[in-house]
């Protein structure tokens, strides 16, 4: 497909091979933790194992100078192991790897949490206020036709 | 930016910063200028050039026509279809026609194809009757030129396409969809720069009926809820906000400039992004 989604399984392996994976199954009793282990998840072939398909998710952990850190990974696998789908949702909370973390998540997914506009100190806010007043208006007349 | 100018034109809010407060001739020509656009563009305008097309297949369509209608071109290009100023067939089949009934004639049919048609100086030859819409692009390109008039140092808001023209760069915060008190993310738009954003939670009459349609089919996007572009160029900024609903953010960088989105779950994506975004 594209070079995030390459970027992304990359990210995963080495997850795989270097993280302390904490994983649970959303779909199933599977398990990546399990199935990530195998050696074979490095670039080999895998034609000779079969995986139960589903969605998983696993917490990688690793230290930092700031504390211990965590990533969330989200794939979903199909039985050959082929990854149709993955998301990454950086959970840190201490020093840098906040701003390090948004970085890697960018080109990638992540799910995002409002921030108050108020603490931002912003020149400028865009976005949903796009509604233009000739379709507020337009839109409120219909709503009191409906309502007569 | 030490002064506000605000006012409605093309049924927006305009607010535009400077640093001293501009002469009245200035306004008056802005003004203008926002007007002759509407005077050519608008499909709700029965006097418009491009209502014309609706009988005829063969218009003037003035001074911007060419450097307009080019933009669509490369989005047309790139995004294989999806973004198509002949969109307006669709739209007004959804419901958002000229009368604004904001009920769907029937169901979705695509827009005719844009590759089919021809420009001769700023005449548009259409092979049937059309109907234009120039809405992911013209707000934004109108807004740029705003801001060529008044020439010195600006900030121009067309109710989301930011034109910056203040010297320095605009922290801009991208109001989060479901709170207009938050922020999904912050990031500095350099001067000469714009930004341009668009969500699919407004300018919506019904359950998945909304503006952002898909030409090739004439659905309206349902996978992205929000998007947002970036470019030296104001009107390539609001194509962006509008490809990326449709389209392979990578597939964008063809552009210069970043593109962001929120797809449904609210999961950010974005291609060459330079700010935070917070999750």
């Amino acid at each position: 497909m594209n070079a995030p989604t390459r970027v992304a399984q990359a990210a995963v392996f080495t997850l795989i091979a270097t993280g302390t994976l904490a994983a649970c199954s959303s779909s199933d009793s599977s398990s990546l933790a399990s199935q990530g282990s195998s050696s074979q998840s490095e670039g080999g072939s895998n034609s000779a194992m079969v995986f139960t398909p589903g969605t998983y998710n696993a917490t990688g952990q690793y230290p930092t100078p700031g504390g211990l850190q965590g990533i969330g990974v989200t794939v979903t696998l199909e039985a050959d192991g082929t990854i149709t789908e993955l998301e990454v949702d950086p959970k840190a909370e201490i020093g840098n790897s906040v701003q390090f973390q948004a970085k890697f998540a960018g080109g990638i997914k992540s799910e995002v949490v409002g921030k108050p506009i108020q603490e931002l100190n912003v020149d400028k806010v865009s976005g949903s206020s796009l509604t233009s007043g000739g379709f507020n208006r337009a839109i409120e007349d219909i709503v009191k036709e409906a309502q007569e | 930016m030490s002064t506000r100018w605000q006012f409605e034109a093309l049924g927006t809010q305009w607010i535009i910063e400077s640093p001293e407060s501009l002469d009245k001739e200035i306004k008056l020509a802005v003004w203008q200028r926002i007007d002759e656009f509407d005077k050519t563009w608008s499909r709700f305008r029965p006097d418009s050039s491009v209502n014309r097309l609706r009988t005829e297949t063969s218009v003037d369509l003035g001074p911007d026509a060419v450097e307009l209608l080019g933009i669509y071109d490369e989005f047309y290009g790139t995004t294989a279809g999806a973004v198509n100023p002949l969109v307006g067939v669709s739209i007004e089949q959804l419901g958002y026609d000229q009368e604004k009934t904001f009920t769907p004639k029937g169901d979705p049919i695509p827009a005719p194809s844009w590759a089919d048609c021809a420009m001769e100086g700023s005449i548009l030859h259409t092979p049937v009757p059309v109907v234009l819409d120039v809405g992911a692009i013209g707000k934004g390109f109108i807004a740029g030129k705003v801001a060529d008039l008044i020439g010195g140092r600006c900030v121009v808001d067309a109710s989301g396409d930011i034109v910056n023209r203040s010297g320095r760069p605009l922290k801009v915060a991208m109001e989060d969809p479901r709170d207009s008190e938050s922020a999904i993310a912050v990031t500095d738009i350099p001067d000469g720069w714009s930004l341009a954003g668009s969500a699919i939670n407004r300018r919506t009459w019904g359950k998945d009926l909304h503006h952002v349609v898909d030409a090739r089919t004439g659905i309206p996007a349902d996978s992205i809820v929000a998007a947002w572009g970036a470019a030296p160029d104001a009107g390539v900024a609001d194509g962006l906000a509008t490809a990326a609903f449709f389209t392979d953010l990578e597939t964008l960088s063809r552009f210069e400039g970043w593109t962001l989105t929120l797809d449904q779950k609210f999961w950010a994506d974005s291609f060459d992004f330079p700010g935070e975004i917070f999750n």
